[in-house]
Order: C-alpha cells, then structure tokens, then sequence
C-alpha cells in the first residue's frame, strides 16, 4: 500500500491516479491512519513552503517522518518540507532530513529573454545515464536547492547558467524537485520502479 | 518551447469556437478518448467556456475527466471565484488554476491562494482583442472590455504573485492563421512566462528561437483530432 499525505491544496488526484496502476493507495490526513502494510509515504507537490510546514506539523507528521523506516517521497513542495528551511518563508522550520537550505530562483539566472521564473516545462535530468529516472521531466517551482555537490544529490536540472538539484537521496528518503506523477507515462514507470527498488532494498542509481 | 494543448469544454462536451463565438461539439467528455500517449504536447491547458458568463461554479466534472485520462499538468479555468474554487480544482487534478474575469472585480483572491499553494500555482488570462490598435483585455469569455491593456494588466498582476501569463487573441482565436506575434513589444517586460495562444497552427512551431518573449505556445485545433 502507498500513502498519499492530503496536504491543503496539494495535487493529490494526479498522484492518485499515477500510482493506482503501481499498487492500492490510500489518501491520509495523519499517521495514525498509516496502515503497517504501508511501505511508501508520499508527500505530494503544490504548496507554500508556510502553509505546508503549518500542515505536517499540526497534524503530527514530523516525529513520524524522522523515524519512520517505510520509504519518504517528497514531490517539489514535499521535497522543500523535507529540507532545512526555505527563503519562501523565513523563520520556518523544515523537517531536516536533507542538509538543503531552499532558495528563491534568482531573476539574474536569465540568460536571454526566454528565461523567466517560474521554471517551468519539461526538462532534461543530468545524473548517472544508468540511474532510475525519466530521461526528461516536468518542473513548475519557484525555490529550489542550488547544486552544493551534496553527495546525496542524484540528479541535477539546468536552469539558465546553473545547476539545481532535481532528485536528491538519503537512507529510505528520497526527494524530487520534478513532478514524476505529471511526466507522462515515463514518470509513472520511473514511480513504479523506484517504489519497488526501494521495497526490496536496493539502492537507487549506484 | 512549452507546447500546450488547450481543451474547451462547454458543460459536457468538448468543443471548439471561433473568436469566442458559437461551439462545434467534438467529444463528449465521458467518451473513450486518450490524452497519456502522444509526444506532442506536454501540457493541457482546460477552460470552461460559459461558467464566467453566468456567474456558475467551475467545471469541475470536466477537470475529473480529464484528470483521469492525462499524466500531465493541466492548467483549469473557467468560473473559479474563491479560495474554496481553486484549492478544490487542485484537489481534483489541476496543478494550476486560471484566472481571469474574477480579477477586474476581486484582485485579493490571488494573495488567498498564493499563501496557500504557491505563485507557481496560478496563471492569469489575458483574453484580448485589438482596438484601435491597442491590445484590449476582455473578462467574461470575451463579452466585457476593459480599460486595461495586456502589457498594463500582466505587468500589474504580476507584481501580486503569479507564475504565468496566457495572452490569447480572441480575433485569432479558431482561425488557424498564426499566432500574434505583434504581442513582442507588450509581453516582453512581464516578469513571468508567457504563454500564446489563439490562432496556433502547425507552422508556428517552427517559429522558435532564443530571444523569444514568450515560454510557451497553445494550441487547440491542430490536437482535437489526436483525441
């Protein structure tokens, strides 16, 4: 079973109906309504770095995430939670799992007129070419983690004349700046992959 | 380039107009169509056309539908008023919601919805005609002019939190005789993507390079028969 955690205003029928070809998946408001034949948390994309921190806290997900050994997804906003904070909201605290701090894409990345904030489209991921991941990908977001060449880094996205982080790994969490459930039908074959790797122990791209 | 297919619905049906105007029907919506395999476009974007014009609720049996067929990111507009509006499209299956009569008369929905989701999360219209050679934004699906050019509107709204702007030519609009690219000069100092649209046509395709000032094109017609 995978759980999709109904964070306010997040993309959660997207997500649903990606991964309801991959296994049963039950939307949940707070841990104690994780089954223990969950193996996977989602949390899903779309939020305020503020409101969705206001969230996980005031339903109880931040001891649960820190400990939990089933496999953590953070997808674009959930990715952000799972950082040390965001210039989205100064002063909020994220979960900690991943040593990111969260930036505000800057206007001066442009390197011609095309280039505008939000990054938005399908993009190519640069990581290794054996790697599980879709070969392109899409992206909307304002922040994101900057490349610090973090060894936790997997995949990294280019956005004008700089390198962010797109997919990042630690333990049994796993954060993505890109939206697999909305890359067509590679990104749902990359979700089934990496949720069956991850449930039979296997590291991800090394 | 972004590459958007722009799918009209009018209750339950999915439709085409010509410069706002009258309504071929091209699919029912609970039909058997697919919108997950295709290589050519990587987005929909999908509007309601009759919901603003009389003041209904959203679509929001057309955004499942769709939802269910697409493992893309859909853009949904077409009626959405509140917070309570767009936080349910999100729940349904947008990953944006579009704006654009309820902004000449409630500007502080945007501050609403950003706080909660995000600038990324909201794109705003900037439906059009040319009068007197000056780019006229309309609200009510065409029927009602402002006094606000596109260049004025957008650069406006812009500064309010939003993550992009889609320009559509309603004299264009089902024409199939290429997008206005006169736009240049209007669109070019707004801050976020800029999406065309009305009038897309195979051709317009190719018409991609470096220096444009606009992120992404819309089209309607040319993918209706893919569905």
């Amino acid at each position: 079973m995978i759980n999709i955690i109904h964070t306010t205003g997040s993309n959660i029928t997207n997500l649903y109906n990606c991964l309801i070809h991959i296994d049963t998946v039950d939307i949940v408001k707070r841990p104690a309504q994780i089954k223990r034949e969950s193996h996977t948390v989602i949390l899903p994309g779309n939020g305020h770095f503020k409101s969705y921190l206001h969230f996980l806290t005031s339903h109880g997900w931040p001891d649960f995430l820190l400990e939990t050994q089933k496999t953590v997804i953070g997808i674009c906003s959930g990715y952000h939670s799972l950082c040390l904070d965001s210039d989205e909201s100064p002063g909020t605290v994220g979960i900690k799992i991943f040593n990111s701090h969260v930036q505000i894409l800057p206007k001066s990345l442009s390197i011609s007129n095309f280039y505008k904030t939000p990054h938005t489209g399908f993009k190519t991921l640069l990581g290794e070419e054996n790697g599980t991941s879709p070969e392109k990908a899409f992206f909307t977001h304002n922040y994101g983690v900057i490349d610090n060449h973090s060894a936790t880094i997997t995949h990294r996205v280019e956005i004008g004349d700089r390198l962010f982080v797109a997919a990042e790994e630690k333990d049994n969490y796993l954060g993505l700046q890109y939206h697999p459930e909305l890359s067509g039908i590679e990104g749902r074959f990359f979700l089934d992959k990496i949720i069956r790797e991850k449930r039979n122990g296997k590291i991800w791209t090394t | 380039m972004r590459n958007i297919f722009k799918i009209e619905v009018k209750n339950d049906w999915i439709v085409k107009g010509r410069q706002f105007e009258g309504v071929r029907k091209i699919q029912n919506i609970s039909s058997n169509f697919n919108l997950t395999s295709n290589e050519t476009y990587e987005e929909i974007l999908l509007l309601d056309m009759t919901k603003s014009v009389f003041g209904l609720p959203p679509n929001f049996d057309a955004l499942e539908a769709i939802a269910k067929r697409a493992l893309l990111p859909i853009t949904f507009g077409g009626g959405i008023r509140t917070l309570s509006d767009a936080l349910k499209a999100f729940d349904l299956g947008a990953s944006r919601i579009y704006l654009n009569t309820i902004l000449f008369d409630n500007i502080d929905v945007i501050d609403k919805i950003q706080s909660i989701v995000g600038a990324q999360a909201i794109t705003v219209g900037c439906e059009y005609r040319l009068v007197n050679d000056k780019r006229v934004c309309f609200s009510q699906r065409g029927n009602e002019p402002s006094n606000l050019s596109v260049k004025e509107r957008a650069i406006q709204l812009s500064k309010l939190g939003i993550g992009e702007v889609i320009c559509t030519s309603i004299d264009r609009d089902g024409l199939g005789i290429g997008f206005d690219y006169g736009i240049d000069n209007d669109i070019s100092e707004i801050p976020v993507p800029v999406i065309l649209c009305g009038g897309g046509r195979d051709t317009d395709k190719m018409n991609i390079h470096s220096n444009c000032t606009y992120q992404g094109i819309c089209f309607s017609s040319i993918y209706l028969d893919t569905l």
